[in-house]
């Protein structure tokens, strides 16, 4: 089976610690999903560890912060409380860290009707762009670009196919706002995806549902 | 008032009272023979030690880790302050968690790197790093065991000082990207800019880097 995974570099910044909060939930959600790139980041990381160890030099730290730390050992931090499987830790669906964002299993999720095809909830928006589940009808077309960034799409049910490519559960694809593309969920199944967008997002108000009417969705 | 040392199984460490000098007092005579860096084996036994709650073991990995932190949060673009905030969540979390650190899945110092990096982006970019729960049950595991060579110690800590090795010897060209990547807070793209590079020269030296190192650590494990 072929898989589509995040690129090398993608890995790195997230690896790294540079990758934005969105990136960073697409690596970390497929990675739960691949035990390959698993491996490469594990690799990323070792050659982190390497490098402070022997590249980075050395920056003394004053004796404040000494002091600071040395005093705080004493101090008890109160242990972990047990944790209960509920049905949020419970949904297969859902990998860990995608469910903390998401908030409860799959099942619970109240969508928002984004067009008649799609329903969605946005997970995260800030400055760095917007991280969301969208829900896409089998058989419907993927939504229209709406973003001046990257966009990274993570299938995690059902598939989508993408100028010949079938992209199903863990798979990644990146495109820009540039890309000319009209993926299409299968019929077999609904398709629940991640997506995160960097940069600005254009907005998805009236006018742009009445376009995608318009273009059929 | 720097505490007297229990006698630790290795040599390598400069008295505790010449390391805490303060950094802007030189001084007027060289002081001891500056040490070999302490190997991947000394730094498990001491974060074991750490585990016990030993203070002075502790202390030395301290000693250790605190500049080399403090100068990446530096490179990555922290003042003064920042970076000692960083260095200072960082090594709290190393005494609370100890007892969480594994020496056959990962070698002490990336560990301590990991904590850093989830503490800057925290602490500095007031964000998340998302991270995989292997206890997940969504996770999926590999077919075959892939990381039969890291379930030993020593093997472990052979794979890391390989891996230091590796990087000490990558061609100039590499080994800078690489640092980027690592210690400047930007994009491949930005890396790109700063260089003139073409982007896609900078994707593949770091593939290459990658895949050199990569390659030095099957040699050793299979040599």
């Amino acid at each position: 089976m072929t898989r589509s995974c995040p690129p090398h570099d993608l890995l790195m910044t997230y690896a790294a610690g540079t990758a934005s909060e969105g990136a960073g939930l697409v690596v970390a959600t497929h990675l739960a999903l691949c035990p390959c790139c698993r491996a490469q980041v594990n690799e990323m990381e070792q050659m982190g560890g390497a490098l402070l160890e022997r590249a980075c030099g050395e920056q003394p730290v004053s004796q404040t912060c000494r002091e600071k730390v040395m005093a705080m050992l004493d101090e008890t931090t109160p242990p972990p409380s047990a944790i209960t499987p509920t049905e949020t830790s419970l949904c297969r669906v859902l990998p860990a860290p995608l469910r903390d964002y998401v908030g409860c299993g799959l099942s619970k999720v109240s969508w928002k009707k984004l067009t008649g095809a799609i329903d969605r909830i946005v997970l995260k928006e800030c400055h760095e762009g917007r991280a969301q589940l969208m829900r896409i009808k089998a058989g419907s077309r993927m939504p229209e670009h709406g973003h001046t960034g990257p966009e990274y799409t993570l299938v995690l049910q059902g598939a989508y196919r993408d100028q010949g490519q079938l992209y199903r559960r863990g798979d990644v694809s990146c495109c820009s706002a540039s890309t000319i593309h009209q993926p299409t969920a299968e019929a077999t199944e609904d398709c629940i995806c991640l997506v995160v967008t960097e940069g600005k997002t254009k907005p998805t108000g009236l006018l742009q549902r009445l376009a995608c009417m318009v273009t059929g969705f | 008032m720097p505490v007297a040392k229990k006698s630790l199984a290795t040599t390598r460490y400069p008295p505790l009272t010449a390391r805490m000098m303060p950094p802007d007092v030189s001084p007027a005579a060289p002081t001891a023979v500056t040490p070999a860096p302490p190997t991947a084996a000394d730094m498990d036994g001491l974060l074991l030690r750490v585990a016990a709650h030993d203070k002075a073991a502790f202390s030395d990995v301290f000693d250790h880790f605190a500049p080399r932190l403090n100068a990446y949060m530096r490179k990555l673009g922290a003042d003064a302050t920042q970076a000692e905030e960083v260095v200072q969540e960082t090594m709290l979390q190393v005494w609370r968690k100890a007892g969480h650190f594994n020496a056959a899945k990962a070698s002490a110092s990336t560990w301590v790197f990991t904590i850093a990096r989830n503490k800057r982006i925290d602490l500095l970019r007031k964000a998340r790093h998302p991270e995989v729960d292997l206890d997940d049950p969504a996770l999926v595991h590999a077919q075959v065991e892939t990381d039969r060579a890291a379930s030993d110690p020593a093997e472990t800590r052979s794979t890391t000082d390989a891996l230091q090795l590796a990087i000490a010897s990558l061609p100039p060209e590499q080994a800078e990207l690489i640092q980027l990547a690592f210690f400047e807070d930007k994009a491949h793209g930005e890396i790109a800019g700063l260089r003139k590079l073409p982007l896609g020269t900078v994707k593949s030296r770091l593939r290459l880097a990658l895949g050199k190192l990569r390659h030095q650590l099957k040699k050793r494990e299979t040599a």
